[in-house]
């Protein structure tokens, strides 16, 4: 099982940033919804906790059983997340006198700190905050503060569990980068050996694991996303794949012909289906798509691509019991 | 996919991903999805390595439902066909120009409304389209292109010169957030 970091989510527009920044240092990781924390695995490295649009100060603030996992493996937390850390360990979070949103420079920084290893001091950061941690529980160090802000990270003594108050994750903490790959890194001692080849090696292996014997059916779109899919679903199985390319009138002009042909060329077994008018007939008199028809404009075009396919399929459907979007 | 990891965490869902979508009850079957863990740009990385060619890997994203939600109003044969040719002639454009691959996304929007214009001696009320292109890492934000005006102005002459029914190009300006990419 590849190595990785686990990212807790409060609900920050910015969690998937942080996810693409160690995804970025070739270091796997998975999201988790705070609420649904998977199993502790020896293959989880190290957690950070995000941000969130909510206040600790608040009664129904999203929270979490930070005992079950502090001091066993290493803890970023990221803006709420380190808020969170201070208020539950008896800390205290106030509302900030000035909102702080943008950038801001670093006038502290322990540079003695794993967590800021080659970062300059005078380092721009980004902020976006309306509460402000103003006392630290007992055993919490200071490791950075701003003009504004005198605890904008910290560390708790003993263990690799740290907080901060701005975003590494967004570029305009132009450190941010060099921060994660500290903590990641450094600290939470990942190899960084999460590539492409890797991805494609484990994906084919658990491809021919989870499939056996079973036949495949997809359908393609023509896109990146299908045709990356298919070709490693065929290299894992072969000929038990067969994808269904449906024109529903609705593609690009000449696209039905070169997606077919292209997908051809690559040795994939492609069934292409013609079903303008059908689709043309299912849309005809609905003139608001975009109010409260919608959705039935877009289940009718699922379930008609899904009907044709299954009537194409129609020989041997029963025994393909795996189907792939 | 990863991007949608976190709905069921408190983070708001702005709008739901075209592609993604649960199976009917009719189906009794199982789902393989190998790339449901890889942001967009991961999934180009992983197609190079396995060496699928870059016209597949560099397309554009398109819509599940097509051009079904750039045609704002209800859907014809004619109003597709005349949003194909009009697309056909924006891509086609970027390509000779060597700007599709500096593009994240483009299209073309046929919008609701017609508009008074003048074509020869003759008064037209013929439909407007909206063109839209716009840079993005992985689709969660994005910016309009500045495509250089002589471009645009080449683009729109060709669309309306040569395609029947539309007498007016304009060019979004909008970036996500607070817009979105498609306009549906």
């Amino acid at each position: 099982m590849a190595e990785q970091i686990l990212i807790l989510d409060f609900g920050s527009q910015y969690t998937q940033l942080i996810a693409r920044r160690v995804r970025e240092l070739d270091v796997y990781c998975e999201i988790h919804p705070f609420n649904k924390i998977p199993p502790i695995t020896p293959d989880i490295k190290g957690i950070i906790l995000s941000g969130s649009p909510c206040s600790v100060r608040d009664s129904d603030s999203p929270d979490l059983d930070l005992d079950a996992l502090r001091g066993k493996l290493p803890i970023l937390g990221v803006c709420y997340g380190a808020q969170l850390m201070a208020q539950k360990y008896g800390g205290n979070v106030t509302p900030s006198e000035i909102r702080e949103y943008g950038r801001a420079k670093i006038s502290h920084l322990d540079t003695h700190s794993k967590l800021f290893r080659e970062l300059t001091h005078d380092s721009q950061v980004w902020m976006s905050h309306g509460d402000t941690i103003k006392e630290l529980p007992e055993g919490f160090d200071v490791i950075a503060s701003t003009h504004s802000v005198k605890i904008a990270a910290y560390k708790v003594q003993g263990e690799e569990t740290y907080g901060i108050q701005f975003h590494p994750e967004v570029t305009h903490s132009t450190e941010g980068k060099n921060l994660l790959r500290n903590f990641v890194v450094q600290i939470c001692d990942c190899a960084q050996d999460w590539t492409s080849d890797v991805f494609i090696d484990a994906t084919i292996d658990s491809l021919k694991e989870s499939i056996g014997k079973d036949r495949v059916v997809m359908g393609l779109s023509g896109g990146v996303d299908s045709s990356v899919a298919a070709t490693l679903i065929h290299r894992a199985i072969g000929d038990q794949l067969t994808c269904v390319f449906v024109d529903n009138g609705l593609l690009r002009k000449n696209e039905y012909e070169e997606v077919l042909e292209s997908y051809k060329g690559m040795g994939l077994n492609v069934i292409g289906v013609d079903s303008k008018q059908k689709f043309y007939d299912a849309l005809a008199g609905i003139s608001d798509p975009e109010g409260k028809e919608k959705p039935l404009v877009k289940h009718l075009l699922r379930s008609l691509m899904r009907k044709h396919i299954k009537s194409k399929m129609s020989n041997g459907w029963d025994k393909a019991p795996f189907i792939l979007m | 996919m990863i991007e949608s990891v976190s709905v069921n965490g408190p983070s708001a869902t702005i709008k739901s991903h075209h592609n993604v979508g649960g199976l009917p009850d009719f189906m009794k079957l199982k789902v393989v999805e190998p790339l449901n863990t890889l942001f967009k740009d991961g999934v180009r990385e992983v197609g190079k390595a396995l060496g699928i060619s870059d016209a597949i890997i560099g397309r554009h994203p398109f819509p599940g439902p097509g051009l079904g939600i750039r045609i704002l109003g209800d859907v014809t044969p004619e109003k597709v066909q005349t949003l194909q040719e009009v697309d056909y002639i924006f891509i086609q454009g970027l390509k000779d120009a060597g700007l599709y691959d500096e593009v994240w996304q483009a299209g073309s929007m046929l919008l609701p409304v017609q508009s008074v214009g003048v074509m020869g001696d003759e008064r037209t009320y013929e439909r407007v389209v909206a063109l839209r292109a716009v840079s993005s890492v992985d689709g969660m934000t994005a910016d309009w292109v500045h495509l250089p005006y002589d471009f645009l102005g080449k683009v729109s002459n060709d669309i309306i010169n040569k395609v029947k029914g539309v007498n007016r190009v304009v060019y979004d300006i909008s970036s996500k957030p607070p817009a979105t990419i498609e306009w549906e």
